[in-house]
């Protein structure tokens, strides 16, 4: 205790980092912690072109040696040095150099991010950065300590009663700074977890009556100073931002295949349901009805070897190349005359309707015909040609034949021969 | 040199040393000036005085004030004397701009 062993400086020159550490250096000590922070030339996509730091000098090494303070009362740590550069500082230089010395590892690294978040919050250096393009800029630490509170600054002691009236839903949103000391030595002793029925009155003896209960946290478990609005708007985007990547993951996971089906927007993604891989389609013109359609990849249509029915859906004149092959020499052989429907099942039953108007007037059939069908044969014959025209091929359509009437025809036959058998 | 200040004060008044830096620098065009202020005076009064005759309006609401090398609680009471000093410190920016 007798020989201090904090070593804070602000200098103009170059930082020697070797020089610093090797100040903390101690033979009973197993840990040299080092934080070296660097100038870098951008910032929010600007070029920066020179850094320049300024500090109220005497007040700064004043805050630092108050930083040592509350490193040492926090921490068992041997050596402190924190040199700290002013004026201007050329990019990738050093402009603040932490090293401690300790004898476990643990205290001194702990204690030098304590420290550079305590430089940051209260020593009075301000950095200037010049830009490319743009006007030269002040900065602002977000640690610092009065901006970062300014709402309970601004507000002073009427904070407590702005208290009662935020709702206090999740506990641990409740831990508040109360009455910020300036003082850095007491900034952290201050921060007091209140229970949910904060108490206007600021007389202690009233606070104990109406049961309410104030007690010291260690600062060491404080990670976030905010009020009770901050911290619920924190935890509600943080809620939000997850379940956004939780969609986004099902999404990817889920709806590989829904690209396939969304023929107008495909890299719209988010109209896509993960778990039934369902896809909502937008249509254009009619905006109000909302159409969801499923793509179910184990339905028979949807299966790989059925692959080429899909294509036959739409109706386009892109079939296989083998299937169009065969209706056209088919349509040709029966002599149906293009065009042909553009639909397939509508070119095929085109198709089964001239084989059985072929198979009605084919004399191998001629007992199946009747005598009306006859008499259109005739009328077919003379315009042969024309089959395809509705007006002509009608007529001849006028009976069908279904599979019993050969059955009939056979009975019939039976019957005679029984009789002539008799 | 040193600024008269309006004459609504009880009591008596003192002729403070006023430092200024940063923004609160280029702002003002003073590195360091003399104001006359009443003895007894609130953290508040006195900003707003400082802010007024110093043109610093435009950083009202960030700055605060350091009294012999001391930061000033928002709701503190000030007993100056003509040896004090009077510090306008705009937002801290040391250490390293990394987030």
């Amino acid at each position: 205790m007798a020989d201090l062993k904090n070593f804070v400086a602000l200098e103009i020159e170059k930082l020697n980092v070797n020089d610093i550490i090797e100040m903390v250096a101690s033979p009973n000590c197993g840990a040299i912690s080092t934080f070296i922070g660097t100038t870098r030339d951008n910032f929010e996509e600007k070029k920066v072109v020179q850094l320049v730091y300024e500090a109220y000098e005497p007040m700064a090494i004043k805050e630092l040696q108050a930083v040592c303070n509350k490193v040492r009362s926090q921490w068992n740590v041997e050596k402190i040095a924190i040199y700290h550069r002013l004026g201007e500082v050329s990019i990738m230089e050093a402009s603040v150099v932490i090293a401690i010395s300790s004898v476990h590892r643990q205290e001194s690294l702990q204690a030098v991010q304590f420290t550079i978040d305590a430089i940051k919050s209260s020593v009075p250096i301000w950095k200037k950065e010049v830009y490319e393009e743009d006007e030269p800029q002040w900065k602002a630490n977000k640690e610092c300590f009065w901006t970062a509170n300014d709402t309970k600054i601004a507000a002073g002691k009427t904070i407590k009663s702005n208290e009662e009236s935020s709702t206090n839903e999740i506990n641990y949103a409740n831990v508040v700074v109360d009455d910020i000391e300036i003082d850095l030595d007491n900034v952290y002793e201050t921060v007091e977890v209140k229970s949910e029925n904060v108490n206007n009155d600021d007389q202690d003896d009233q606070d104990e009556d109406s049961g309410n209960e104030e007690f010291l946290i260690n600062p060491d478990q404080i990670q976030i100073k905010a009020d009770d609005q901050e911290l619920n708007r924190r935890i509600e985007s943080f809620i939000a931002r997850k379940r956004e990547q939780v969609n986004l993951i099902n999404i990817q996971e889920f709806c590989c295949l829904s690209n396939q089906i969304q023929d107008d927007d495909n890299d719209d993604n988010t109209h896509v349901c993960a778990r039934v891989n369902a896809t909502f389609i937008r249509h254009k013109d009619v905006n109000h009805v909302k159409v969801h359609r499923v793509y179910n990849q184990w339905s028979q249509q949807n299966m790989e070897f059925n692959a080429p029915f899909k294509s036959l859906k739409n109706e386009s004149n892109t079939y296989p190349s083998a299937l169009e092959e065969r209706l056209s020499v088919s349509e040709k052989i029966l002599g149906i005359n293009k065009p042909v429907p553009r639909d397939v099942y509508k070119r095929i039953k085109n198709i089964e309707d001239r084989l059985l108007f072929l198979e009605s007037i084919s004399p191998e059939y001629k007992d199946l015909w009747s005598i009306d069908d006859c008499d259109s044969v005739k009328s077919f014959d003379t315009c042969n040609e024309k089959t395809n025209s509705s007006e002509n091929s009608k007529p001849t359509r006028k009976r069908t034949y279904s599979s019993t009437d050969p059955d009939s025809k056979l009975d019939e036959f039976d019957y005679r021969h029984a009789k002539i058998a008799k | 040199m040193w600024m008269e200040m309006s004459e609504n004060t009880t009591g008596k008044s003192a002729r403070v040393k006023i430092l200024f830096f940063a923004k609160a620098r280029e702002l003002s065009g003073f590195k360091e000036s003399e104001i006359v202020v009443p003895v007894l005076i609130s953290f508040i009064e006195l900003k707003d005085q400082v802010i007024e005759i110093f043109n610093l309006e435009t950083i009202r609401d960030i700055v605060i004030l350091a009294v012999n090398e001391e930061f000033v609680e928002p709701d503190a009471f000030l007993k100056l004397t003509e040896k004090d000093e009077i510090a306008v410190i705009p937002p801290l920016s040391g250490g390293t701009s990394f987030s």
